[in-house]
């Protein structure tokens, strides 16, 4: 068996895993399955980045995607949806039209793919380490290098930051329940009963 | 001929070749596939033997070490000096009902002990205990020793999840809050190494410290990166004085509250791992790893270095690291969650940005010592 | 190559090992069911109100900050490795970089965003 006909195996296999978990995060009516079945998904396309030999960016879809995003997805479903876990199942109209977004969205994509030509991109050997490739590019202030769009991320990671502590801090009023004193469920804030024949409002030891 | 020459050893300082299992494979595999499938078999045998040895090893020695420092002897009766004391737990857990609670998600209440051992056993695939004795060697290696240690989140945030229970639910929550923080913290200590080194790759990063230890060879900024990667990577695998996600006396045990038989063991097994993985990977990035004791220049003295075999300076490193993790259980009490949410936000990151712009400036005008090679 | 491989392999020896001891389990460990033994654990009396209740709102916020510091290393990583070769430019560039997300930690500082409720 040649070393192309092991990728290929291995392609088709990662590809259907991807699809099956694909097609489970958006069936699953419990969300936290949704979360875990698109984890799953974001694992295996970094599989199909160690085959396209860029490794250092599987590395960071892990880190980034499976150890921050989908970690931020459960938290935000803790703090969203709290008793109602199931998902209603949608109209009938908005099957229809969902289904046709994704038929639209496939038809480009396809019409991308047939008229593109990827022979250049293909044929050009990938950089022995991806990571060095990487950062010499982004900091290199050439007519070649990225350090404007890189320095960009910085504000941009800036913004959702303030934007994200904007929100979040709003919403919460004081007096809401359930979350006095840090994450203890089912505490609300309990003053304990004052005694009634204590003028002093102290404890009175005889 | 004299059979031992003390000048041939003192005039050839050793040079380490490292050669991993998946490299071996990698180089018969052309010629001989039947001789590269054994060693990937030989990869399988080696991480499980390694992962049940280790687990049986450190609960025993973790229960004899408590014991000690209490004044008590610890477990006694099974096999002399209580050595088969693991054995007997083990197959008592095995033995237990594994039990689903009402109402838990089944399906994500046996996903998460899964996800919890898939980590752990993938962070002991790329583990160095010597130039042969480590299966894989990935060229992002630090960056997958961070990506796996972040995946290993899942397996605990789901299990407290799935299991239909507050106590499980909140232990779940804060084990997530606490290990994505303390997260960023041992990323910044561990940039550090990799300024000094120059590579991503575990044995890259070993081999660099063939001059001397990144703890001392970096003098000042490398032993406020190994602390600041020690506390954050003991936040990380939840051990006293970071065990709020399963402190026992507000939350009964945690996330894996409801667990109990061989399931409770999956975690448990890998939550002792985890420590293992946490000191020899603190002992491979700060402390040399398998590189003896070198001092740049002084073959004499290094090639003496040498005669120790390069596993059993692994071995010695990661078993002091391992007992001063357990050290800290006896010495610490525990934080409280905002304490501990303090320490690393407005401590320990504030520290390591500035520790990591230090090193760079050292890197820069090579303040460290042996800065030629 | 082949070490990216051995992840396939060894996530296939997880779940085999997994599999196989759930399934000894399965066969020697007993099963019984019963009302009581399966309602959820909370302090020997029944548990109140549903598990999934609304979480407190600064688990979502220290996960954003996280993130976005999670985000900003995997940028430092090229920048590490390259650093003898990029040298003072490199560190002036990450420096302002750097710069930027502080004044985030700073500003979540300010906003009290790193209190813990």
């Amino acid at each position: 068996m040649s070393e192309g006909a092991v990728e290929t195996i291995l392609f088709y296999a990662i590809a259907a895993m991807s699809l099956f978990f694909a097609i489970a995060t958006v069936t699953a009516r419990r969300l936290l399955r949704a979360a875990v079945a698109l984890m799953f998904v974001l694992v295996l396309s970094a599989g199909f980045y160690v085959m396209l030999a860029a490794e250092f960016l599987a590395g960071v879809q892990v880190l980034v995607y499976v150890g921050g995003i989908v970690v931020v997805i459960v938290f935000v479903i803790m703090l969203t949806s709290s008793v109602d876990l199931l998902e209603e199942r949608p109209p009938l109209l908005r099957k229809a039209l969902g289904a046709l977004a994704a038929i639209g969205f496939f038809g480009t994509t396809a019409a991308v793919y047939l008229t593109t030509d990827f022979g250049a991109a293909a044929d050009a050997a990938p950089p022995a380490e991806s990571a060095r490739a990487i950062g010499a590019a982004l900091l290199d202030y050439g007519p070649h290098g990225y350090v404007v769009p890189f320095e960009v991320i910085s504000l941009l990671l800036l913004a959702a930051l303030v934007g994200g502590i904007a929100v979040a801090r709003r919403s919460p009023p004081p007096s809401q329940p359930l979350t006095s004193g840090g994450d203890l469920p089912g505490e609300v804030s309990f003053t304990p009963p004052k005694r009634q024949n204590d003028p002093e409002g102290g404890a009175s030891h005889a | 001929m004299s059979v031992f020459s003390p000048a041939a050893v003192i005039a050839a300082p050793q040079v380490f070749e490292v050669k991993t299992l998946a490299s071996r494979a990698a180089t018969a595999l052309p010629g001989s596939l039947l001789e590269s499938a054994l060693y990937v078999l030989l990869a399988v045998v080696w991480i499980v033997a390694l992962l049940a040895l280790t687990g049986l090893a450190l609960i025993y020695l973790e229960r004899k070490i408590a014991g000690h420092f209490q004044c008590r002897l610890g477990p006694m009766r099974v096999g002399p000096h209580g050595i088969f004391q693991t054995v007997a737990d083990t197959i008592k857990l095995l033995v237990k009902e594994d039990f689903v609670p009402d109402g838990a998600d089944k399906v994500l209440h046996v996903v998460a002990p899964f996800l919890a051992l898939t980590a752990t056993i993938l962070l002991l695939v790329i583990l160095p205990l010597s130039p042969i004795l480590q299966a894989a060697d990935m060229n992002i290696g630090v960056v997958y020793v961070t990506a796996i240690s972040g995946f290993g989140v899942m397996g605990i945030l789901l299990g407290g999840w799935s299991s239909n229970n507050k106590w499980s639910m909140i232990g779940a929550m804060r084990a997530g809050a606490q290990i994505i923080s303390y997260e960023i913290s041992a990323t910044l200590a561990l940039l550090v190494v990799v300024l000094f080194a120059g590579t991503l790759r575990l044995s890259g990063i070993v081999q660099s410290q063939a001059d001397g230890w990144w703890i001392w060879r970096a003098h000042g900024v490398g032993v406020v990166a190994f602390v600041i990667y020690v506390i954050a990577s003991t936040a990380e695998i939840n051990r006293t004085p970071f065990d709020i996600p399963e402190g026992e006396s507000e939350l009964a045990a945690g996330f894996h509250t409801e667990y109990s038989g061989i399931r409770f063991a999956f975690f448990f097994l890998a939550e002792f791992i985890n420590m293992f993985l946490v000191a020899g990977f603190a002992a491979t990035f700060f402390w040399g790893g398998w590189m003896p004791f070198h001092v740049g220049g002084l073959d004499g003295f290094n090639s003496v270095m040498d005669l120790v075999p390069a596993g059993a300076w692994f071995a010695a490193k990661t078993s002091a690291l391992v007992f001063l993790v357990m050290w800290f259980r006896w010495t610490f009490p525990r934080l409280r969650v905002d304490q501990m949410m303090r320490l690393e936000w407005k401590i320990l990151l504030p520290v390591g940005f500035v520790n990591l712009f230090a090193a760079a400036l050292v890197v820069l005008y090579g303040l460290y010592f042996f800065p030629g090679t | 190559m082949f070490d990216y491989f051995l992840i396939l392999v060894f996530t296939g020896v997880a779940a085999a090992m997994v599999g196989v001891v759930l399934l000894i389990a399965r066969v020697i460990a007993p099963r019984g069911w019963s009302r009581s033994k399966g309602r959820p654990y909370e302090c020997g009396v029944g548990t109140i109100g549903p598990t999934w209740i609304r979480f407190n709102v600064g688990y979502y916020l220290f996960a954003l900050l996280f993130l976005v510091f999670d985000v900003e290393a995997a940028f430092l990583y090229p920048w590490a490795l390259v650093f003898r070769e990029v040298g003072l430019t490199g560190l002036i560039e990450v420096g302002i970089f750097v710069l930027v997300l502080i004044v985030g930690l700073a500003y979540a500082w300010r906003k009290g965003a790193l209190e813990w409720v």
